[in-house]
């Protein structure tokens, strides 16, 4: 298994505002992987993506990633992990807003020393003609795209996506989808898409449905729809 | 880093906000080195040259010039004089021109153009006296009512501030300045003038300290007939009359005693041919009673000048005791038993010193000088009583014929007694006759010392204040560049801070790719670095071009020649590198601890909200409870606002201060000094004129904490009936009456026991502060001149000041200084005119910091709270509404400050402006007076609304879909 999530439990707040958002959860994801974090608002979906991120800390259970046990690292070896394995989605892409299309890249170029590169990952993702523009100057998709090149520069083995398409109009998320399914295909990048977009799930290999803090449901797709053909 | 181009991006896009900053920096810094520069400029300037033109060590002046062999041992002994002598001569349009001759060997003079003089009918002059009136070289001048062609101007460096006197307040380079002459003319203007200051300049060569110098001088000997000054020989002559009259009574009594001598032989002889006849014995008694006469005679002038003579031992005894700093008093008739205690208690001390085997040695010598000389004269007045005896004797003798043969048998006896008497009297006369000579002029001599002033160059304010005039206004200017500086670095990091704020879920996601502090931290620090760098070289550099523009005052009112730039190391670290790390400290340890939140919080942009921002606002109105909370939300902004408006109305204060208190100083010379004329005389006249009021003055020097050196006094001592001063002074005997200036420099108060010294007599007085009177002027303590003239060891009707509504008709020669009112408010004045440059610097710079650090601050609140300004206009709030809730806040925060800055400021300035003000010899408060308040609290609101006013063509710009754009 490349993440291996056992047990683990986290809570917020003391006393009156203690709420346990995690409560026991348990799943294990191979390596390639797309993975679909679905639920209601609330439920703990972003805790969970977070945890395994290595963005929080959990209260107990243990998280392994390619069997690096990542809850007993320190900030340092933290920074250090993320660096090497990840890159991240946002909802609101969070672009640096003063550099160009191209610059955002780079500045995750700088975390890699072995980067893809970056005029073929501008091309897949139609950027090539926006690359000088700055984030103001874009849509929100090709805002969203920016993102994704940015976080695939350094070629992460893990990708996380929280609502990735949650801002964006259906045409641009669909458009999305499909990067994302291109980058799988290309790359073989394991991803976990925490999303409650429900079309979703038709597209990916495992689904994992989260209520309440814990693990609702949990299957693998036998036979996956092409993100093109998704409807919602 | 890539990132790193988003800081170009960021400068361009706030040009303003980082302009205005780098701007501040490079005013403040552009002010603070080229004070700090010129001052430094000013010090190699005068450092270099006093090596070059040999400065003194320092300088004495005497009553009868040294003779070549004095000079000479005083050479072998380690100090090198060359004669500085001078006359004060009246020169061009009423000023006073002091003319020397040239010099050799020290303090030489640097010529700025032209020659020295080498002929007769030469002169030349230094170089700003020339200036003010207009004289070039080669043109001529009238000194003392002879023509003199100009051949060079140049400056000296014992004269580098050019006051009169030494203790004066200011120079007035027109009223009064400096020439050299050739010695030729030099010599012809000894032989016209008799006020020649005989003064000299030494140099040490590291054997002789200046104290060794100053006691081999006062007991050098000189011939008291060469004292040239008419003054000084009236005193001169009035003692050397007392010791001639000893010495001819002294001669007399050997007449008389050999008379006597020749008479009682007669008269022995008489008597014993008392059988042969009356005829004899008439003779003999004759002659007896003409030889008697004649001692009668001098028997009164032989006792005065015998009492004269003891008088002065006596006197002589006690003035020893001062110098060995004991305070006792002897009298003729209790010194034996004084001494003898004195014997037994240092006697009885453990200290077995060399010094107090000294001092016993001393006193029992003294013991045995007085015991000896009072054995003598109690002899003499036996010798005299029997004198007028055997004188009316004689008268009874001649007188009773009848009682002849009753009268042989006493005359047998009394001749016999006399005969006996006299023969002894006779032998003791030549030895007594010599111990009254030597006595005289070993004893007498003593009486006068030759030195009249010493004094050292560090003391010598003509050569110390301009350096130190200087240093003053450096040390200040420092300490304020750095308080400025943090300052700004600080504003910096605030906008720091609030793109960090603004991009914090950008700085989250980067973090979650794996980027980690350190290199976020670089990045955001290099901003504050470009700009501060950037700005300190320019300012530094800016500075260094300014100190042409900022020394030119002291150019124009120190006597120095000509400025070198330098370029001292530690300013080029002071304006560059010192920036740089407290911008690099104080953003290090914001920005820090900005980027050291969780990731997660930057992504969901949670604050760090202060406690303060939860406050329970529900009993106010809602626009209250919305600046209130505006205030709160923006407290970093506001606290960072009020520190720059405090130091700003700190700034403000500070110009304001300066500006009272050199008005005010003006104001109460004008007001305080109640006489039109002062005259010191070196010479005073036996009467003085009735018109005046006679008062006593003496110099007197006090420590000064403020500058941990000294500073000098003047003791006046004036009658209970001066009509230029109402207060009583009736007190007891040390009391002293202080003026406010002298209580506000040395922080004396009523009932402080104080000490005051004499430096060139090594001497200290003890006095008690009765009463602290308004006397602006100067640094004078007053007290009763009956107990100064006691205190002083002076005669009873001493006096050598006088005070009049009007001018006076002395005898030049006779005057140390005039002081008139008009000097004094016209020296004031000039300060004044000095103070004003930089007053108005200080409160231009102080306007600007307020109006540029109020601007950014207020502009960077509303730009962050771009979002609800145009949430509130989408509600439909019009904009006197919105600036109301906006700018209303910025209000709170300039009124906070100003409250509390200007009385704190206030205590501050007027903790150190007496430091800034303590080489000036005047003491002076920072006051401001009421109107300055008002005035700059208009100031305050003015730049309030100017400011207000842009931020709300701002305001106005902030778009409705601004809400469309924030995605969040
Ligand atoms: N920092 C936090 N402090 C307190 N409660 C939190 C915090 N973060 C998340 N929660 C709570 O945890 C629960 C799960 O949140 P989250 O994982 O974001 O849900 P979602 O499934 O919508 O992504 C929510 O009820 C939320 O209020
Ligand atoms: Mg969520």
């Amino acid at each position: 298994m490349f993440i291996e999530v056992n047990d683990i439990k986290k809570s917020y707040g003391e006393g009156g505002s203690y709420v346990q958002v995690l409560k026991g959860v348990t799943t294990g994801i191979e390596k390639g992987q797309i993975c679909a974090i679905l639920g209601p608002s609330g439920s703990g979906k972003s805790t969970l993506l977070n945890t395994i991120g290595g963005l929080d800390t959990i209260d107990s259970g243990s998280i392994k990633i390619s069997n690096i046990e990542i809850t007993k690292l320190n900030a340092k070896q933290l920074s250090l992990y993320r660096r090497n394995y990840l890159g991240f989605i946002f909802q609101f892409y969070n672009l640096v807003p003063n550099l160009t299309v191209k610059e955002n890249i780079q500045v995750c170029e700088y975390l890699t020393k072995s980067p893809l590169d970056i005029n073929e990952l501008l091309e897949i993702l139609g950027l090539t003609e926006h690359q000088k523009k700055f984030p103001s100057q874009l849509s929100g998709g090709q805002q969203q795209r920016c993102a994704i090149a940015r976080a695939l520069i350094k070629n992460p083995e893990l990708l996380l996506c929280d609502e990735p398409t949650g801002a964006l109009d259906y045409q641009a998320s669909r458009e999305i989808l499909m990067l994302i399914e291109k980058i799988n295909q290309k790359y073989g990048t394991t991803m976990l898409i925490v999303t409650h977009n429900t079309a979703i799930k038709e597209m990916v290999h495992r689904v994992i449905k989260i209520k309440d803090g814990q693990i609702s449901e949990d299957y693998a797709n036998s036979v996956l729809k092409l993100a093109s053909q998704l409807e919602w | 880093m890539i990132l790193n181009k988003r800081i170009i991006r960021e400068l361009k896009e706030n040009w303003v906000r980082y302009g205005a900053l780098a701007f501040l920096i490079i005013f403040s810094l552009g002010l603070v080195v080229s004070m700090a520069g010129s001052t430094d400029v000013v010090n190699y300037t005068i450092d270099t040259n006093n090596e070059k033109n040999q400065l003194e060590d320092g300088e004495f002046s005497v009553y009868v010039p040294l003779t070549k062999n004095q000079q000479m041992e005083l050479e072998k002994m380690g100090a090198k004089t060359e004669a500085a002598f001078y006359v004060d001569l009246p020169g061009a349009e009423k000023s006073v021109l002091r003319v020397f001759k040239n010099r050799n060997n020290i303090n030489t003079i640097a010529l700025e153009e032209g020659s020295l003089a080498d002929q007769i009918g030469e002169i030349a002059l230094e170089k700003h006296y020339a200036e003010k009136h207009g004289i070039r070289v080669g043109q001529s001048i009238e000194v003392g009512q002879k023509n003199y062609q100009v051949t060079g101007t140049g400056t000296v460096p014992d004269y580098s501030n050019v006051v009169q006197n030494v203790s004066d307040v200011l120079a007035d380079l027109k009223q009064f300045s400096i020439g050299f002459v050739a010695e030729a003319e030099f010599n012809q203007l000894l032989a016209g003038d008799s006020n020649i200051e005989y003064n000299y300049s030494y140099k040490l060569d590291g054997n002789l300290t200046a104290t060794e110098l100053k006691e081999k001088l006062v007991d050098l000997d000189f011939d008291k007939t060469k004292v040239a000054n008419k003054y000084m020989q009236e005193i001169i002559n009035t003692i050397e009359k007392g010791k001639n009259d000893l010495s001819g009574g002294v001669k007399d009594l050997a007449d008389g005693t050999q008379k006597l001598a020749n008479g009682t032989s007669a008269l022995q002889q008489g008597s014993n041919e008392l059988a042969d006849g009356a005829g004899s014995l008439a003779n003999g008694t004759d002659q007896l009673s003409s030889g008697l006469g004649e001692l009668t005679n001098s028997n009164a002038t032989l006792n005065k000048a015998a009492d004269d003579v003891f008088q002065g031992m006596i006197a002589q005894v006690n003035s020893e005791f001062e110098n060995i700093g004991m305070t006792v008093t002897v009298t003729g008739d209790n010194y034996s038993s004084v001494i003898d205690s004195l014997i037994k208690t240092i006697d009885g001390s453990d200290a077995n010193t060399v010094e107090v085997l000294n001092t016993l040695n001393t006193l029992n010598t003294m013991k045995a000088q007085l015991d000896s000389y009072k054995a003598f004269k109690e002899g003499l007045r036996a010798y005299t009583n029997g004198v007028e005896s055997a004188y009316s004797g004689s008268a009874e003798l001649s007188a009773g014929a009848d009682s002849l043969y009753q009268g042989s048998v006493t005359l047998a006896n009394g001749a016999n007694t006399l005969s006996n008497g006299s023969a002894s009297l006779n032998s003791g006369m030549g030895e007594f006759k010599s111990q009254v000579t030597n006595f005289i002029n070993e004893n007498m001599d003593y009486q006068y010392v030759n030195l009249i002033t010493f004094l050292e160059a560090g003391d010598n304010q003509r050569i110390t204040s301009c350096k130190s005039d200087a240093a003053i206004n450096k040390n200040s200017a420092l300490i304020a560049g750095a308080i400025i500086i943090t300052l700004i670095a600080y504003m910096i990091s605030v906008f720091v801070i609030h793109t960090i704020d603004k991009e914090s879920a950008v700085i989250g996601a980067l973090y979650s790719m794996g980027y980690v502090k350190k290199e976020l931290l670089r990045h955001f620090m290099i901003l504050p670095m470009l700009i501060v760098a950037a700005s300190a070289i320019l300012g530094t550099g800016l500075g260094f071009v300014l100190i042409g523009e900022n020394i030119k005052e002291n150019v124009a009112y120190y006597s120095y020649p000509g400025y070198a730039m330098v370029f001292p190391p530690y300013l080029l670290i002071y304006g560059v590198l010192l920036p740089v790390m407290i911008a690099v400290l104080v953003n290090y340890l914001v920005i820090n601890s900005k980027l050291s939140m969780e990731p997660l919080k930057l992504l969901r942009r949670e604050k760090k909200q202060h406690q303060l921002a939860n406050i329970d606002l529900k009993e106010m109105g809602f626009i209250n409870r919305y600046r209130i909370r505006q205030l709160l939300r923006e407290i970093r902004g506001n606290i960072t606002m009020f520190w720059g408006l405090f130091i700003a109305i700190l700034l403000m204060v500070f110009g304001f201060s300066i500006y009272g208190s050199v008005s005010a100083y003006v104001n109460n010379v004008a007001s305080d000094v109640e006489y039109n004329y002062l005259y010191l005389l070196k010479y005073p006249m036996e009467t003085a004129p009735n018109d005046a009021t006679k008062a006593y003055t003496e110099s007197l020097t006090a420590d000064l904490y403020l500058t941990g050196g000294e500073m000098d006094v003047t003791v006046q001592g004036i009658d209970d009936k001066n009509p230029y001063f109402d207060f009583p002074l009736d007190g007891e005997k040390n009391d002293v009456i202080i003026s406010d200036s002298v209580a506000n420099k040395f922080g004396y108060k009523v009932g402080d026991e104080i000490t005051l010294s004499d430096n060139l007599e090594d001497r200290n007085y003890n006095f008690r502060i009765k009463e602290v009177v308004n006397f602006a002027s100067g640094l004078y303590v007053f007290m009763d001149i009956k107990e100064m003239r006691e205190l002083f060891g002076q005669e009873d009707d001493y006096y050598n000041t006088l005070m009049s509504d009007h001018e006076l008709d002395i005898e030049a020669g006779r005057i140390a200084t005039v002081i008139t009112v008009d000097k004094m408010v016209a020296a004031a004045r000039q300060m004044f005119t000095m103070m004003y440059g930089l007053v108005i610097t200080i409160l231009g710079a102080s306007v600007l910091l307020f109006a540029i650090v109020m601007y950014l601050l207020v502009k960077m609140m509303i730009d962050k709270s771009t979002f609800s300004i145009s949430l509130i206009k989408v509600f439909g709030y019009n904009e006197r509404e919105i600036k109301k809730l906006y700018l209303g806040t910025t209000f709170y925060t300039v009124a906070l400050s100003t409250l509390i800055a200007i009385p704190v400021s206030k205590m501050i300035i007027n903790k150190i402006y007496p430091y800034m003000v303590s080489n000036v010899s005047a003491g002076m408060n920072a006051t401001m007076a009421p109107q300055s308040y008002l005035i700059m609290v208009a100031i305050i609101l003015s730049t309030y609304v100017i400011v207000n006013f842009m931020i709300g063509r701002h305001l106005k710009k902030i778009s409705l879909v601004e809400i469309l754009k924030e995605r969040e």
